[in-house]
């Protein structure tokens, strides 16, 4: 068991590697009486191209999705569902672009839960008849997030950015996807990706550590795993430009909005690690778009948005920057955004500020066991391995060093994404 | 845990001290009965009290200063429950045990009494251009709640139901409600508002009690006193004959929702059993009766649930689906109620429903929301400590259930239908 301090945060994260490769990491909180446990594998939305050896691969979009859906059968007529609610325990899992999670949470039977978390992910159960019933729930699912026009936003906006990178693919994938699917294709993927060398192990909470390596220990006793095969992501290339710079959308929805995206190349900024990066970034559009900003506190004054938010996200060799706006003047609002991130300003009352604030920040987030489990997740699929200086790296970012950040913003490769309300026929 | 109540002469302060979190929990409630012509003005009033002061002039200035704080968050929200509309205004702030700074609890707690008590008005108006604002907010608020399907189809439920019922009536008013509102009456309203309202203030955290009271004491100058009772619970009709009503929108699913009426519960009923059942039919997740029959048997949808309106005494069922499940989907809805009331349960659902309530209440017991949450109805309205509802909920039989499946009745249902390809 290695234990990993956190500096500056007085906790601990442990991490147990069991002889199968999978690592468990462990966070206590003996304040709580809830426990929070993940058992992700590596495996998302946008791995649907792969090799193994030397032979390539290719599976339906939403495959991780919908085996996702079905890995909660063990027999033909029970499920892990039927077994957590008998144990008391509340399980789901989700899918991301990157990740597929199982997750419970409890307050009693720990032991007994965690091991059959365990059991019942590495029990690969999978009939045409489970995968032809599923397909028309998820069917139905899709049609779901196609009706949000927040989502279908979302999609188009990264459909305009990205030429071949599948992170444009909504991660349930279509309903001509999802009826595609088939029994060979979720086998593949189990038997490929599901392995202990490729997954990892969280739990969070009212725990002991040592209790649950144990646990561990004695979940995959009997268990064989194939030697794992390695599958390798075949790369996508994606090239520098967007694919759209301007797109308008008419959507059913009342109130206009507008995103601006600009897509940096990671290459720009070799010199930075990604942890600090996204830090920086994240100092940088607060405090350019933020509420204590200038910029949004004239275009709140003008009239010209009634709100604005901001994020970064890092997509493989990517990083893109994203301001929402909600706006009736999206032309205007558009030329200040662009005029705004080629000139940011990081003036230094406003960094010494938020660096205050944002230490207030990262000592509440050890206060929840779902927070500290997600950002466990996140660090292993981002970075694969834990990231325990978060504070000192925070603390080491200078002024100086947003300042050389901003200088190396540009809005060269940028997409506009205009939604305007279809229709006025409600109420 | 420790709970303490201060009486404070025109305000109670409710206090739960613990040092299970890192973080301080303060919720300023103002209640007052629903008037549906009033509800837009009152939304507009706890909005813009929030946004800005005499002091902190704009947004930038308010939001710097609690960055300065330490990331103290502060903002307002109107809720209706039943038949009383409450503006609470909210304070999530550090334990000032992890601050060096000796005035760091004094400045905390006195910021939103500041907003509260020092506006930001002009010869008898609130500030025109923050009025302005805040107004052109609230238009695209109302507005937005025709983006989602399914509260559409929930919001013309309840109207169809009973546009008179306080159950129909949005928080938010409506745009011509908004029209109506002026720098001056919005003002006129926050004249009689420490008048008109009851006021209670709770908070959770680690925090020497007394120190709190004495410094809201110092803070919060409100000298009326109102004591008037919050009435909660609506009395809703039930209808004779279920009412169906059908109508299109551009969307690819159909939104479906069924309202039925409760008759009669009692406290035990409202506050314990109720949960169970609701809990059996729909609100139990993947293994409840509807998901079971509608999601697993049927391959209608993807997620369906049952939602108990306590203060309203009503029970929504809601899922989206194809439109050429709808009428199937309806029947079998029906079905899974009358099911209940026929006992077609066994002891094992019962017992998995109480366990699985259990867990959900004490993983609520380390949110300090949540806690906070639970001792505000039981000032308000008598609920039992989670501890005791626990006890209860072990308690419920099989009968018990049958009794309150008996008590549901059909009222609406609505159907928004899609079929956008």
């Amino acid at each position: 068991m290695i234990e990993i301090e956190l500096p500056g945060l007085a906790e601990t994260v442990y991490l147990y590697t069991h002889e199968s490769g999978l690592r468990c990491y462990f966070w206590r909180n003996e304040k709580v009486n809830g426990t929070h446990m993940t058992l992700s594998v590596k495996y998302g939305s946008i791995h649907t191209d792969f090799k193994i050896g030397n032979k390539k691969y290719h599976v339906p979009h939403g495959v991780a999705h919908f085996l996702e859906h079905i890995k909660f059968n063990e027999t033909e007529d029970f499920t892990a569902h039927d077994y957590f609610r008998k144990s008391g325990a509340d399980v789901n899992a989700f899918t991301t672009f990157d990740f597929t999670s199982y997750l419970l949470f409890t307050t009693v039977n720990q032991k007994e839960n965690l091991k059959h978390l365990i059991d019942f992910v590495y029990n690969p159960f999978f009939t045409k008849k489970i995968i032809q019933k599923e397909k028309s729930i998820i069917v139905e699912e899709a049609n779901m997030v196609n009706d949000d026009v927040a989502a279908t936003s979302y999609y188009q906006h990264l459909k305009n950015i990205f030429n071949d990178y599948k992170y444009k693919e909504i991660i349930t994938g279509e309903p001509d996807d999802i009826k595609a699917i088939s029994l060979e294709d979720v086998l593949l993927v189990y038997r490929s990706f599901y392995h202990p060398q490729n997954m990892f192990l969280c739990v969070t909470g009212n725990v002991n550590p040592y209790e649950m390596a144990k646990v561990v220990d004695e979940a995959l006793e009997n268990k064989e795993f194939e030697e794992f095969v390695q599958p390798t992501i075949i790369p996508v290339k994606e090239a520098k430009d967007v694919v759209k710079e301007y797109d308008q959308v008419f959507v059913n929805i009342m109130n206009a909005r507008v995103r601006y995206a600009v897509k940096l190349p990671k290459s720009k900024f070799k010199d930075i690690d990604d942890v600090t990066l996204r830090m920086i970034f994240a100092l940088i559009l607060n405090m350019n778009f933020g509420s204590t900003s200038d910029f949004k506190e004239e275009l709140l004054a003008k009239d010209l948005i009634t709100n604005l938010y901001t994020n970064v996200d890092f997509f493989d060799e990517y990083i893109v920057l994203l301001i929402v706006a909600e706006t009736e003047y999206s032309d205007e609002v558009t030329k200040r955004i662009e005029e705004q991130l080629n000139h940011l300003d990081v003036d230094e009352a406003n960094f010494n500020r938020k660096m205050k604030a944002n230490i207030a920040a990262m000592i509440l987030e050890y206060d929840d066991i779902e927070t500290v489990n997600s950002r466990i997740q996140e660090n292993i699929v981002h970075y694969d391995e834990f990231i325990s200086d978060y504070f000192d790296r925070f603390k080491s970012i200078t002024h100086a060093m947003l300042q050389d950040v901003s200088s190396r913003v540009s809005t060269q490769n940028k997409a506009i994404l205009d939604i305007k309300p279809k229709k006025n026929n409600h109420n | 845990m420790i709970y303490k109540t201060y009486n404070c002469n025109s305000f109670n302060v409710h206090t739960i001290k613990t040092d299970k979190f890192k973080t301080c929990h303060m919720e300023i409630l103002f209640g007052h009965p629903v008037q549906k012509e009033k509800l837009c003005m009152d939304s507009f009033l706890a909005d813009i009290l929030a946004e800005t002061n005499a002091q902190y002039k704009t947004r930038k200035e308010v939001v710097a200063h609690l960055e300065e704080l330490y990331k103290t968050v502060f903002y307002s929200v109107t809720t209706k429950v039943g038949k009383t509309l409450t503006s609470s205004f909210v304070l999530d702030f550090i334990n000032p045990s992890f601050i060096d700074e000796e005035s760091y609890l004094e400045n905390v707690l006195k910021f939103p009494f500041d907003m509260l008590q020092n506006p930001k008005v002009i010869n008898g108006e609130f500030d025109l251009k923050q009025f302005n604002f805040v107004k052109e907010r609230m238009r695209k608020e109302i507005q937005s709640l025709n983006e989602s399907g399914m509260k559409v189809a929930l919001r013309k439920a309840l109207e169809a139901m009973d546009s008179n019922s306080p159950s129909s009536y949005s928080v938010l008013g409506t745009l011509e409600d908004l029209d109506k509102v002026t720098p001056s009456n919005l003002y006129q309203l926050y004249q009689k508002f420490f008048k008109d309202n009851t006021c209670d203030i709770f908070i959770i955290g680690d925090l020497d009690m007394d120190q709190v009271v004495s410094l809201i004491r110092k803070y919060f100058k409100n000298r009326i006193i109102n004591d008037s009772p919050r009435l909660m619970y609506v009395e809703n009709e039930i209808k004779k004959k279920e009412l169906i009503l059908t109508s299109e929108d551009e969307y690819i699913q159909a939104n479906l929702v069924m309202l039925f009426s409760i008759d009669k519960l009692t406290k035990e009923e409202k506050d314990v059993v109720f949960h169970v059942f609701n809990y059996l039919l729909g609100s139990g997740g993947l293994t409840s009766k509807l998901y079971k029959v509608i999601r697993e048997e049927n391959t209608l949808c993807y997620s369906i649930t049952s939602m108990y309106l306590k203060y309203d005494g009503l029970l929504a069922v809601y899922l989206s689906l194809d439109n050429e499940g709808v009428k199937k989907a309806i029947q079998l809805a029906k079905k899974c109620v009358k099911s209940l009331v026929k006992g077609e349960f066994d002891e094992d659902d019962l017992e998995d429903a109480k366990k699985n309530l259990i867990l959900s209440m004490n993983l609520s017991m380390d949110n300090n929301i949540a806690i906070l949450n639970n001792y505000i109805f039981n000032i308000f309205d008598n609920l039992p400590s989670i501890e005791e509802r626990k006890e209860k909920i072990l308690a419920v039989t099989k009968e018990d259930i049958i009794n309150v499946a008996k008590k549901v009745k059909p009222n609406t249902v609505y159907v928004l239908k899609g079929g956008k390809k």
